[in-house]
């Protein structure tokens, strides 16, 4: 493919369509001294780009390449408001793809996302993320005083209890040690004005107790982990 | 309601549709109101008496619903009004005022050949065109390596596959995919699983993954072959026609901002077009007179331009419920390409004196397309990016440094310091823009694009969504809001037989 055409007298590679200028491509341009060794440096490094993410994340095309955008790089967003998936158990996962298909969850861009998936799509993409391991929320800049006064409201609502004790996540109760705080924010109001409903109405109980300063103090606490 | 829609009594409707044209309210006339019109009727019960239905509204003041106003009163219909639920016209077109009479583009900003509606309107509108700029050499980033290399204004995809979807591509009706007698076939598979059949070297998947994610809005595992080749049909089965700049769908710009489209037309529609008045619910759709419910009010009227995408309309409560089939057709409708654009200003466009285009292609980074979107007379320079929303940071200051450390790694130091900076992550930035374009799934235009065009009762489908050609572009919207004046002075015409 790596195809470099030369055309009258401009060198014009087929850039997209092929990533890795191969030297012998780049001499059929004639390139050479400086400019050829930086092409084939690039060359490799593309090379190795697309031999990892299939190692990481299997044959190419992934679906979950489409996650990219909102969720980041294998599931690590570096912004605060699109959950970051990676690390999040395979039940939850599952469960949020198959609650937004059904209606029972809503959002705008995740319920299409989810009608148009296969059984076999979302199986694999909730095998997927939750294999990815969560990198720290570098992003996040907190408020000391309000990290510490959502650290004992966490403590005081022992979320721990269904969510792990690192806040790690288990079966079908999301990681939060790390998330977006945006988006936590954003859910814990939805939890409290019904928006959003969990089975057991658990989620509804602790946030009817939580002002929203408290929603923010606990977002900015679990964020900071 | 979102933060950013104001809810304001009926009184200020006035004041509102004034305030909002983006600094352009000193040229408005102060005389263009919406006293003229017959005025929203009694909220409380939405009765009115006959002379308060207006023969149309509109729904959407983007470039379909403004081209449709723009229509009808060219047809002497003056009993109309445009409803926007935002402060501001223009839709997924949307300006960043650079200070100084510039602009750069958040959203929508090119015309390219065969674009012909979008062209004429702009000349219709007195506004200038000019050449996105390609001259150069495009710069390759991967991790720390940096190329750079002639592209000849375009994404360079290998032509003999390309050649094979132009020829593929002639059976696909732009407008109807699912007319296709190959559509059952076509849309079974994602573009991906076609490439697939095609042994993809690894290193050429990413530029394939990159090319669709730019052009088409998702990843070649999601896109749908059928609606992937319905694009490249809107292209006259030209390959670079829809996805280079040079000869291709990005080639020209628009002076002012492809905004200034938008706001010219709402400038001469004056007080037809009313701001922050979201569409909560639509009455009596099938028979009309239509009862259209907003904030400020209750108006009415015999026909109805739906002038926004299918998944926005889901936003509106319809009594009774739609035909099931739109209906499921907008729930399922892919609402999930949202983007999020961003602009770097530099007093000068300094890369071009270095022999570079301002192009950045990175296979694993925020940076999916770079490019320069300097004014035409170069007062500043201007590097615009599609980046993924969620591989920067929120902070628009962190971006800004990150992206500025890209920019210098691929055009040197000076790239560190920008003037200044402006971004829009159009999915968080309010709710009345769900998706940039639509990337079909495999299986949704078979099962669901009947549902696309067939009128609601007295609801008449628009927005760029419903062109026949350059579908999700801006000149597909105005030809949809073309098409949509003519279905309304039809119902108007047969109204008054």
């Amino acid at each position: 493919m790596n195809v470099i055409k030369t055309r009258g007298r401009s060198r014009r590679a087929v850039v997209l369509g092929a990533w890795l200028l191969l030297p012998a491509a780049a001499i059929a341009a004639a390139l050479y001294g400086p400019e050829l060794y930086r092409l084939i440096q690039l060359g490799r490094q593309v090379d190795q780009i697309a031999l990892e993410d299939i190692r990481a994340s299997g044959p190419w095309p992934r679906t979950s390449e489409a996650c990219i955008g909102c969720h980041g790089l294998n599931g690590n967003a570096q912004t605060q408001a699109y959950p970051r998936l990676a690390g999040q158990p395979e039940a939850y996962l599952r469960k949020q793809l198959s609650a937004f298909a059904s209606g029972e969850r809503n959002d705008p861009t995740m319920t299409s996302l989810a009608l148009s998936m296969s059984e076999q799509e979302v199986d694999g993409l909730a095998k997927h993320f939750s294999k990815m391991a969560p990198a720290p929320n570098a992003t996040f800049r907190g408020d000391t005083a309000l990290v510490a006064r959502g650290e004992a409201l966490v403590k005081g609502n022992n979320c721990a209890a269904c969510h792990g004790q690192r806040l790690e996540g288990r079966e079908a109760y999301p990681r939060l040690a790390g998330q977006g705080s945006g988006y936590l924010r954003d859910q814990l109001t939805r939890f409290k004005s019904g928006e959003r409903r969990d089975t057991g109405g658990v989620m509804a109980a602790v946030t009817a107790n939580l002002s929203l300063q408290d929603i923010d103090a606990v977002a900015q606490f679990l964020a900071s982990r | 309601m979102d933060d950013d829609v104001t809810k304001q009594g009926g009184e200020s409707a006035e004041k509102l549709t004034r305030r909002g044209f983006l600094g352009m309210a000193a040229s408005m006339t102060a005389a263009a109101t919406a006293t003229a019109l017959p005025q929203v009727v009694n909220a409380a019960t939405g009765k009115g008496e006959a002379r308060d239905v207006l023969d149309v509204a509109i729904i959407g003041a983007g470039l379909a619903g403004l081209t449709a106003a723009r229509d009808l009163r060219r047809a002497g219909c003056e009993s109309f009004v445009v409803l926007e639920a935002r402060d501001r016209v223009g839709g997924r077109t949307l300006n960043h005022d650079l200070g100084k009479g510039y602009f750069s583009e958040a959203g929508g900003q090119w015309i390219g050949p065969g674009q012909t509606a979008v062209a004429d309107l702009a000349r219709e509108l007195g506004v200038g065109t000019f050449p996105t700029y390609w001259q150069g050499e495009t710069t390759l980033l991967a991790a720390g390596a940096r190329a750079s290399i002639d592209t000849g204004g375009g994404f360079g995809t290998d032509p003999k596959i390309a050649h094979e979807l132009e020829k593929l591509a002639k059976s696909v009706p732009s407008g109807a995919p699912w007319k296709s007698p190959r559509a059952a076939e076509f849309d079974s598979m994602s573009v991906g699983d076609w490439l697939a059949k095609k042994n993809i070297a690894p290193e050429d998947q990413i530029g394939w993954s990159t090319g669709l994610a730019i052009t088409g809005g998702s990843s070649p595992a999601r896109i749908s072959l059928l609606h992937w080749l319905s694009m490249v049909n809107s292209a006259e089965c030209n390959y670079d026609r829809l996805e280079a700049v040079k000869g291709g769908a990005q080639e020209t710009r628009i002076s002012g901002g492809s905004q200034i489209l938008s706001i010219k037309m709402a400038e001469a529609l004056g007080g037809n077009v009313r701001l922050s008045s979201p569409v909560l619910r639509i009455e009596n759709w099938q028979d009309g007179p239509v009862a259209i419910h907003t904030p400020q009010g209750v108006i009415r009227a015999h026909s109805v331009i739906m002038a926004l995408s299918p998944p926005l309309c889901q936003q509106i409560a319809f009594d009774p419920p739609l035909p099931e089939r739109r209906r499921e057709m907008q729930r399922r409708w892919p609402a999930f390409a949202p983007g999020r654009k961003t602009s770097h200003v530099y007093k000068k466009p300094f890369w071009r004196e270095k022999g570079l285009n301002g192009w950045i292609f990175q296979p694993k980074g925020p940076v999916l397309w770079a490019y320069d979107n300097s004014p035409e007379d170069q007062s500043f320079g201007v590097i615009n990016a599609f980046v993924h929303i969620s591989m920067l940071p929120s902070d628009p200051k962190a971006a800004e440094a990150e992206l500025s450390r890209i920019y210098a790694q691929a055009f040197g130091e000076e790239a560190l310091h920008p003037v200044s900076y402006h971004e829009h992550d159009w999915r968080k930035a309010d709710k009345w823009t769900l998706t940039c374009v639509s990337p079909m799934p495999p299986g949704f235009l078979t099962k669901y694009g009947e549902a696309l065009h067939p009128p609601a009762g007295r609801l008449i489908w628009s927005g760029t969504e419903t062109a026949d050609i350059w579908s999700g572009y801006m000149d597909g919207a105005v030809r949809s809001g073309h098409q949509a004046a003519l279905q309304a002075l039809q119902a108007v015409a047969e109204r008054r037989g």
